[in-house]
């Protein structure tokens, strides 16, 4: 099913095969049919027109309703803004505004706008605030009230803005375009009440962590380079406008509030501009002295930076500081280091849940899953509203293998926070995961509706679509989605796997080979072009692709699994064992663990290490250990523990598990009629379906990591 | 120089004129044949005085009215979230089917309308109706049989090929267009008082409604509007844009119509 919404309009049409019928949100719960004719009448005009694909009515009519109270909003704060209007029907403008101001997502939406330019001449800000001094308009009130003390922060991110120079070609967006994104992420708002605030160096972090914006090419400099002209600017003087005493009490309160803030800038003895540039130098300078291997200057110096932030009273932005560092070495695979430095973060600053979630972060990402867990629980109990903290939780948990606690948590978080695009996402991965694909699409259908330019949650569609079995789907959801997100690699690696999936295998291989040009650097692309390589026998180009390195991070423990399945393939055994030994030490997670304990055992059995495989797979609970299991049991004449064994997994749900089971029962366990046990082409027959079993579990492992 | 607008410009193209000129004369030859020359003859000196209405619903009738304020201007612009690709289905493809076969690069620059003698427009379009000024409009409207996406799909029109010749005329020829398309509506017992329902047939819905269409190039503003019929709503936000819209029109010179 298709949709068309216009908030502005206030109109959804929905397109189902031939039939076709409008939807008006002021009046939802009724149809009326349409000729596809009709179209460009209906919408004429509007520009703010989308189009895309839904899973039922109920979701188009859901974005409609939130299209439509964001244009209202807009619409009745510009007539309450109107002096040429007449009071009575500014009043019941701003009665109209808020109503729809305490859906914070509508709220967000509105600021973002208000916020991309000073108030025209012929808005009347102070006469609005007048007319909304009924105790009745809080909402709309406070939200002009702020917008007018506001006004010269945003003429001066504005004319900062002019002042950027943003790089041309390739696939970055003009100014003009950049700018229309940075206020439809709101942006132009957070810049503002962070210039207003006295940090507009703070917004810098907001502004690049919003998911339409951090994922744009060449950005950092851009923002960087306006915050920094923006914190050069003179404090702006305050435009008087005439407003009656209440409201200019009201207003005396805010800026009087805004005045008790700490100063970071006028503290530190010199412009924001100069500050930011300072600390900006002296972070380069600590990472470069770790990318050249003096830690111990890296220390000393982070230590006096903190130290001197501390000081001057920004303990915030030390924090940060020793945050922004862990996240760097992140980026750098150095996870130590990461965690490092994620600690100092909390022990600087332990009020602000972001530094206190980068720890967490941290944890996982070296493996203590378990003390990651507590983190985020303490973290939660502290800041119950903060939803990254909730989501990270439930990321850990699923980690760690606890799928029913991750899942009621990212329920109960999509609940509270159902604007959160990260926290949908969550549920819908976890759902999938879980097998509960029908609730997972529904969730993924509803949130690219809500969210179109979040390439997460179309990947994840086409994901979910992929284990649906519903492939022409996926394959087009990805198509489209690498046509308008060409830069996100994920969503490319994602078309190779749907493409080989349906059998177009050398378009899969292209599609591969482009990204890897494009992506050197994406082991999850190298891995699957790896994989395609050798099921068409060219071993050593796909293990040229793959680490040669011992893994240390999580993609890296992927593409060295995948290096054991290729000599494996290969039927070089010995390397097979060695590597997958060498991956089992390494793994961190409990998910992982288990891939590599299931290949190293199945590259046992084709060594004949039979008792080193039941030694390995000594208390593992799942199929494939059982099956492994009872292979070796089997070969070691332990018909009992044979038994015991296949008796575990009589309720398999997986055919080609039941089939083999089945075989090693008669083979194993019964008198096996055809002497199979002592037949080179039973055994080899055996090994293959193993090993398809294994590569199953890798393309899994692969996915996980791809999604 | 300026050379005139494209759509007034294809429709005075002279295989364009020839044809309708044809189509004319056919009806008027069917007209005397059942006597009804003198109703036609009425009719079109009828339609000589039709004005372009544009029938919209609450929501996009108020931003003719709005755009011209310097508020509207600033902030609501269109915020683009990102690129958007045509789809297989839906408003891209009738876009891209009419873009090809009648409005070839600009059919973002085209406003629709009805040719109407009495005010209202079609109404499954929408209840608010505003007759445009002639003077505003003429030299940049061109006319066209019918809803040129129903006139398309009723004759299978590849996207790749226009409609024949014959269909369309500029402001002036409109009377000629509807007299070619209308005539056999027109008989001896036909009165003034039924020439609005004949131009334009409110069959209470948008597939059935039959008009003659209008095609305005460029912006519509509240000054180009000469008469509005806008209902009274009861929904609260549609009570302020009553409010604001009639004020503004009525400030810009337009009338109510209540007949």
């Amino acid at each position: 099913m298709q949709a068309i919404v216009s908030g502005q309009a206030g109109l959804a049409v929905l397109i189902d095969g031939e039939s076709v019928y409008s939807i008006e949100a002021n009046d939802p719960g009724v149809d009326t049919p349409r000729d596809r004719t009709e179209l460009l009448h209906l919408f004429a005009g509007a520009t703010d027109v989308v189009e895309f694909p839904v899973e039922d009515r109920a979701a188009a009519v859901r974005r409609l309703e939130f299209d439509w109270n964001c244009d209202r909003a807009l619409r009745m704060t510009l007539i309450l803004l109107d002096p040429e209007e007449d009071s009575e029907t500014r009043v019941l403008a701003a009665e109209c505004v808020e109503n729809r101001l305490s859906d914070q997502a509508v709220r967000n939406w509105l600021v973002a706008r208000l916020y991309q330019a000073v108030m025209p001449e012929s808005g009347d800000l102070a006469g609005s605030i007048d007319l909304t001094s009924s105790d009745e308009l809080p909402l709309i009130q406070k939200l002009l009230i702020e917008l007018q003390a506001d006004q010269p922060h945003i003429q001066a991110a504005v004319e900062a803005w002019d002042e950027v120079a943003v790089p041309t070609g390739g696939n970055s967006l003009n100014k003009p375009e950049l700018f229309d994104r940075l206020i439809a992420s709101g942006a132009c708002y957070q810049v503002a009440r962070a210039a207003a605030g006295g940090k507009a160096s703070s917004a810098t972090f907001d502004v690049l962590g919003h998911p339409g914006i951090k994922s744009l090419p060449g950005i950092g400099p851009v923002i960087s380079s306006w915050i920094k002209i923006l914190s050069a600017t003179p404090e702006p003087v305050s435009k008087e406008q005439p407003v009656d005493k209440k409201a200019a009490k009201k207003q005396r309160k805010v800026k009087a509030r805004q005045s008790r803030k700490p100063a970071a800038e006028d503290s530190a003895g010199g412009t924001g501009h100069e500050e930011f540039q300072r600390w900006e130098r002296e972070f380069e300078s600590i990472v470069a002295q770790i990318d050249g291997d003096k830690l111990s200057n890296a220390r000393k110096f982070l230590g006096e930076l903190i130290q001197r932030q501390i000081a001057e009273g920004n303990r915030e932005l030390a924090g940060k500081t020793a945050s922004k560092l862990a996240t760097e070495m992140k980026v750098r695979s150095r996870t130590a280091l990461q965690l490092e430095f994620a600690r100092l973060a909390v022990e600087v600053n332990s009020e602000d849940p972001q530094v206190h979630n980068h720890l967490a972060e941290a944890l996982r990402e070296v493996g203590e899953t378990s003390e990651a867990i507590s983190v985020y629980r303490e973290t939660a109990a502290l800041f119950p509203q903060d939803v990254v903290c909730r989501c990270g939780l439930a990321e850990a948990l699923r980690d760690s293998g606890e799928l029913p606690e991750a899942l009621s948590i990212y329920r109960e978080t999509a609940a509270c926070f159902p604007q959160n695009v990260v926290c949908r996402n969550g549920l819908a991965e976890t759902l999938r995961e879980v097998g509960e694909l029908p609730e997972a699409l529904s969730i993924y259908r509803e949130t690219v509706v809500l969210f179109p330019q979040n390439v997460v949650c179309w990947c994840g569609l086409a994901e979910a679509l992929r284990d649906s079995g519903e492939l022409p789907e996926a394959l087009s959801i990805y198509r489209e989605t690498a046509a308008c997100f060409p830069q996100n690699v994920v969503c490319r690696n994602g078309l190779a796997e749907a493409l080989r999936e349906v059998g177009e295998t050398s378009e899969a291989i292209k599609v591969y080979r482009e990204t890897a040009a494009r992506f050197p650097q994406d082991v999850v692309c190298r891995g699957g072009l790896a994989v395609m390589l050798a099921e068409d026998s060219k071993f050593d180009e796909a293990l040229e692709l793959l680490p040669e390195k011992s893994p240390k991070t999580h993609q890296e423990l992927i593409g060295w699994h995948i290096r054991g399945m290729v000599y494996l393939q290969k039927k070089d055994t010995a390397a097979a064992v060695a590597t997958f030994k060498i991956g089992l030490e390494r793994a961190l997670q409990e998910r992982d663990k288990a891939y590599y304990r299931h290949a190293l055992a199945g590259a046992y059995l084709r060594t004949g290490q039979h008792r080193e495989a039941v030694d390995l797979l000594e208390g593992a609970s799942d199929e494939l250990s059982d099956l492994f299991r009872a292979h070796a049991l089997g070969e070691l004449e332990d018909r009992e523990l044979v038994k015991q064994a296949l008796d575990r997994l009589r309720g398999t749900t997986r055919p080609e598990v039941q089939e083999l089971r089945n075989e090693f029962e008669e083979v194993y366990v019964q008198n096996d009629p055809q002497s199979r046990r002592s037949s080179a082409d039973w055994l080899d027959h055996v090994f293959q379906r193993e090993f398809e079993l294994l590569r199953d579990a890798t393309r899994s492992m692969h996915r996980q990591s791809a999604v | 120089m300026h050379v005139g607008f494209p759509n007034v410009r294809a429709a005075e193209d002279a295989d364009e004129q020839a044809a309708l000129q044809q189509r004319y004369e056919e009806a008027r030859v069917a007209a005397v044949a059942k006597g009804a020359e003198l109703q036609l003859d009425d009719f079109e000196r009828a339609v000589d005085s039709s004005q372009a209405v544009m029938a919209k619903r609450w929501d996009t009738v108020s931003q003719i009215v709005d755009q011209g304020g310097e508020l509207f201007k600033t902030f609501y612009r269109q915020v683009e979230d990102g690129d958007r690709e045509p789809q297989d289905n839906g408003l891209d493809q009738q876009r891209q089917a009419v873009d090809a076969m009648l409005f070839p690069h600009y059919l973002n620059e085209i406003s629709f309308a009805a040719l109407s003698l009495d005010g209202r427009g079609p109404e499954s379009y929408g209840t608010c109706h505003l007759t445009f000024r002639t003077e505003t409009i003429a030299g940049r409207a061109s006319l066209f049989e019918k809803n040129t996406l129903v006139f398309a799909r009723e004759r299978s029109l590849p996207a790749t090929s226009g409609p024949e010749p014959g269909f369309r005329s500029n402001w002036e020829s409109r009377s000629r267009l509807a007299v070619a398309k209308l005539a056999d509506a027109v008989d001896v017992s036909t009165v003034p008082d039924d020439y609005p329902d004949i131009l334009l047939k409110q069959n209470g819905s948008t597939e059935t409604d039959d008009f003659v269409e209008v095609h305005i190039h460029g912006k519509l503003t509240q000054q180009c509007v000469e008469s509005y019929r806008l209902p009274k709503p009861k929904d609260k936000d549609e009570q302020v844009f009553w409010r604001s819209l009639t004020k503004k029109l009525n400030e810009a010179g337009a009338t109510e119509r209540k007949d």
